[in-house]
């Protein structure tokens, strides 16, 4: 699988974290192998978790400690309204950005 | 509580417990954010650590490979630490500071006390002060220029600032000390440790008697009380700050 490049990553990983968690509440570690999982490639915990304490402050996200049954209790992030609605936002701009790279013959092939 | 670096670090093994002491340890000392906040964070990023050793990674692969980087990444967007809680940070490095002052001031007990007593060793007393705030940064692998840096500051603003005190100190005239001026100074901070011990640091209270006991000491039988006594009560005082001192860090829940 292809590296994808750290600044190309930039713009969009914070989007993908709230896609993730959107898909159900999870917490730090689960949220990155799951970023691997989808191809991603290694987004390091370093880079995850200063955009979780963004998402956080800008109110997107909530945490909240809960009881695991595999050790410690463990923080699950939820998305917020505001969360949802950041999605929302994103999605035209990011569809628009999709066929304007296709357009260029840079695009997936249907 | 204060975070126990050790214990936090006790589940990782070979090359990540150097990894996960390193970025740990940045992160405790940091004194600019919330410590509460602080806490959270690390506490989490420890648990997200023991996840990922658990199933077979090491912390270089899954945390960062330039962990001051990432570190600071995270530090910058935790909440900046309160006055309130600067505060109550400093005043027992304050507290500290003036019964250093004092100590070394009238140890010898002198018959007629003057400024120069307690001023002469004030510079002093700043350097080994801020040489509380101990500069971090240097159990990285990749020493950042920034870390040497930030140490060379420490140095010189601690001989400067002990400098312009001696100066500003020395500007002011070398006058008798009566004991009702150092009966003051001790019952006011007596009463600023009763005002701080209520920012949940309880322990002042002890200190705050101490001064007062001190400070009616002076009033009582200024320096004409026996020598052994006041001496007790110096070394009494000096040992109670530093039992406040020690369960602020380990009892108060305010320092990280």
């Amino acid at each position: 699988m292809t590296k994808i490049p750290s600044q190309m990553l930039k713009g969009v990983l914070e989007f993908a974290i709230l896609k993730v968690i959107a898909d159900g509440p999870t917490y730090g570690y689960a949220l990155q192998t799951r970023l691997s999982a989808l191809g991603f490639g290694t987004v390091t915990e370093g880079t995850i978790y200063p955009l979780l304490l963004k998402l956080q402050r800008s109110g997107q996200v909530t945490a909240e400690r809960r009881p695991s049954d595999s050790g410690p209790a463990r923080k699950y992030y939820s998305l917020t309204a505001d969360g949802v609605q950041a999605l929302t936002d994103f999605a035209p701009a990011w569809r628009q950005l999709v066929v304007a790279m296709r357009d260029l013959g840079l695009g997936v092939d249907e | 509580m204060q975070l126990n670096v050790q214990k936090l670090i006790a589940p990782f093994h070979g090359l990540n417990r150097p990894y996960a002491d390193s970025l740990i340890s940045y992160l405790a000392g940091d004194l600019r954010h919330d410590p509460q906040a602080l806490r959270e964070a690390i506490t989490d990023i420890v648990d997200n650590m023991v996840a990922a050793t658990a199933d077979g990674q090491t912390l270089k692969d899954y945390f960062c490979d330039d962990l001051q980087t990432a570190a600071d990444d995270i530090l910058a967007e935790l909440p900046r630490r309160k006055f309130g809680s600067w505060c109550r940070y400093w005043w027992p490095i304050v507290n500290v500071a003036a019964t250093l002052i004092l100590a070394s001031g009238l140890v010898r007990l002198p018959a007629s006390p003057r400024a120069s007593d307690l001023t002469a060793n004030s510079g002093y007393v700043v350097i080994l002060v801020l040489g509380l705030w101990a500069p971090r940064g240097f159990n990285f692998n990749k020493l950042r220029p920034g870390a040497l840096g930030r140490l060379a500051g420490f140095i010189l603003l601690g001989f400067a600032l002990s400098a312009l005190i001696m100066f500003l100190l020395g500007l002011l005239p070398d006058c008798a000390l009566p004991v009702f001026v150092l009966a003051l100074i001790c019952v006011g901070f007596g009463v600023v440790n009763v005002v701080m011990s209520r920012l949940k640091q309880w322990p002042l209270l002890v200190t705050a008697g101490m001064w007062d006991v001190m400070g009616v000491t002076f009033i009582a039988g200024g320096f004409n009380a026996p020598v052994a006594v006041q001496g007790v009560l110096f070394l009494v005082n000096v040992l109670c700050w530093g039992a406040s001192y020690v369960s602020l860090f380990w009892v108060n829940n305010e320092q990280v």
